[in-house]
């Protein structure tokens, strides 16, 4: 569905045709759905590579990647630099984003592949306390919050090293008619759910009572597609799961929000 | 970086106006209120917001140094390369009874040594000079409108848009509507949950 379509559909759920509750209201509404789904679910998931420098072991992700939110999985990439024409160590492949605009170099071949594991600091210090001035191959990641990754070790020669990061990004903004959401189709129907209880709020009493039970659809749904994607995690071997939302709690919420 | 002005801005319809002049149970100064305590809430819940800081010196002579301003919590100290491992008093005195004075090579940080604003080396450092490097939990900027942005991802400045409308609504007067606020927060404590798993 586009934004025309879920606007649309939305007003008519809520008997309005932009009367009382505006354009805005529901494009802000809308968008809100789509964000929480995407933090409930981390359903929307993006591929990018962090090129190494030599001593540096913290990276600020938020410029490069805007839309990050939590890291999924990290694999290290040894890179042999050669003098063969031809290749190109920033060809960065079709869903690849590329972060600081890197020129282009040769490269023989690639040496080495191997997943990073998440730790703490504490492990990163437990496992070799000079890790903050060693260099060598990474074995080891720490993501620090919503900005920062660390590494426990760094390459001492340029163009060695680098990161495929996989990752759970924030959806874009719905702006105009004809953006659709970046969740799956089957999912859109739980953006108006969740859109026609919080415009709700601005009444209030009876009539949000009863728009609770879009609330709990929102949920429902967000659930179901959490489920699906922490199967899909446990397969691929991420790092991090998507929150557990059940059944008997949505329900609950509901009957909760649902009394008059 | 997230708006907080732009979440202020898409409330106002929710609040019965159409600019903040129209506003009129609440003021501006209020809603940014609203807004500030709920992100302080939610990095003191979470470990979102993380600073890695290398602008502390060791001063020769000097073993207690001051924690970085908007500081929570201490993930790893690294002096000249190396991590410090943290002890609370009780292990350096078993270890060290002379340690208050003793000088030489620093091995440890101590962080319940006096007060919460400070932190304290041991042993205390012969030489100056070197690069304290601290990777600490902090609080987000004061959230107002002369600075109203919220270095977090728009997911997680959700919360401070659930939490405007949540204190709004559940102030009491002429405006109060506690349903409203009863609804917001049993989907903010979800969100807020979520919140915690990703980033603790």
């Amino acid at each position: 569905m586009t934004l025309l379509d879920l606007r649309n559909r939305t007003w008519k759920r809520l008997d309005d045709d932009g009367t009382y509750w505006k354009q805005a209201e529901l494009d802000a509404a809308l968008n809100l759905a789509q964000r929480a789904f995407c933090l409930l679910t981390l359903s929307i998931e993006q591929r990018a590579i962090l090129p190494l420098e030599p001593a540096v072991r913290f990276y600020l992700l938020s410029t490069p990647l805007p839309q990050y939110l939590v890291m999924l999985r990290v694999y290290l990439e040894a890179i042999t630099p050669g003098s063969a024409p031809g290749g190109s160590l920033w060809d960065v492949p079709l869903w690849d984003v590329p972060l600081w605009d890197e020129p282009d170099t040769t490269v023989t071949a690639a040496a080495g592949f191997s997943k990073l594991h998440p730790a703490r600091l504490e492990a990163f210090d437990a496992a070799n306390p000079p890790w903050p001035s060693t260099a060598g191959t990474p074995t080891r990641y720490a993501p620090l919050g919503v900005h920062l990754l660390a590494i426990d070790q760094a390459p001492s020669v340029a163009q060695t090293q680098r990161l495929h990061l996989t990752f759970a990004v924030a959806p874009h903004a719905l702006v105009s008619d004809g953006d659709t959401p970046a969740i799956r189709e089957e999912y859109h129907p739980a953006l108006i759910d969740f859109a026609r209880w919080w415009l709700r709020l601005k009444e209030g009493g009876q009539q949000l009572t009863q728009a609770a039970p879009g609330l709990g659809a929102f949920l429902s749904a967000a659930a179901a597609c959490s489920a699906r994607v922490r199967a899909r995690a446990s397969a691929l071997g991420y790092d991090t799961r998507p929150y557990e939302l059940t059944p008997a709690a949505i329900a609950k919420l509901v009957e909760r929000l649902g009394k008059k | 970086m997230t708006s907080v002005a732009q979440i202020v801005a898409e409330l106002l319809p929710m609040l019965q106006a159409r600019s903040i002049a129209e506003l009129e149970h609440w003021t501006e100064a209020e809603l940014y209120e609203y807004a500030d305590e709920a992100a302080q809430s939610l990095a003191r819940a979470t470990i979102a917001f993380v600073e890695h800081d290398t602008s502390t010196l060791t001063l020769a002579g000097s073993a207690s140094y001051r924690l970085p301003d908007r500081y929570l919590g201490m993930l790893h100290v690294a002096l000249s390369g190396a991590a410090l491992r943290r002890a609370p008093v009780r292990e350096i005195e078993a270890l060290d009874a002379q340690w208050p004075t003793a000088s030489g090579p620093v091995s440890h940080y101590i962080l319940d040594e006096l007060g919460l604003d400070s932190f304290r080396l041991y042993k205390i450092p012969a030489t100056g000079g070197a690069v304290l490097a601290l990777v600490y939990a902090s609080r987000p900027e004061t959230i107002s409108a002369a600075h109203a942005t919220l270095a977090a991802p728009s997911p997680l400045a959700d919360l401070l848009r659930l939490a405007i409308l949540r204190e709004a609504r559940g102030r009491e007067g002429d405006a109060a509507m506690p349903e409203v606020a009863v609804n917001i927060r049993e989907f903010e404590r979800i969100l807020t949950a979520a919140a915690v798993e990703y980033w603790s």
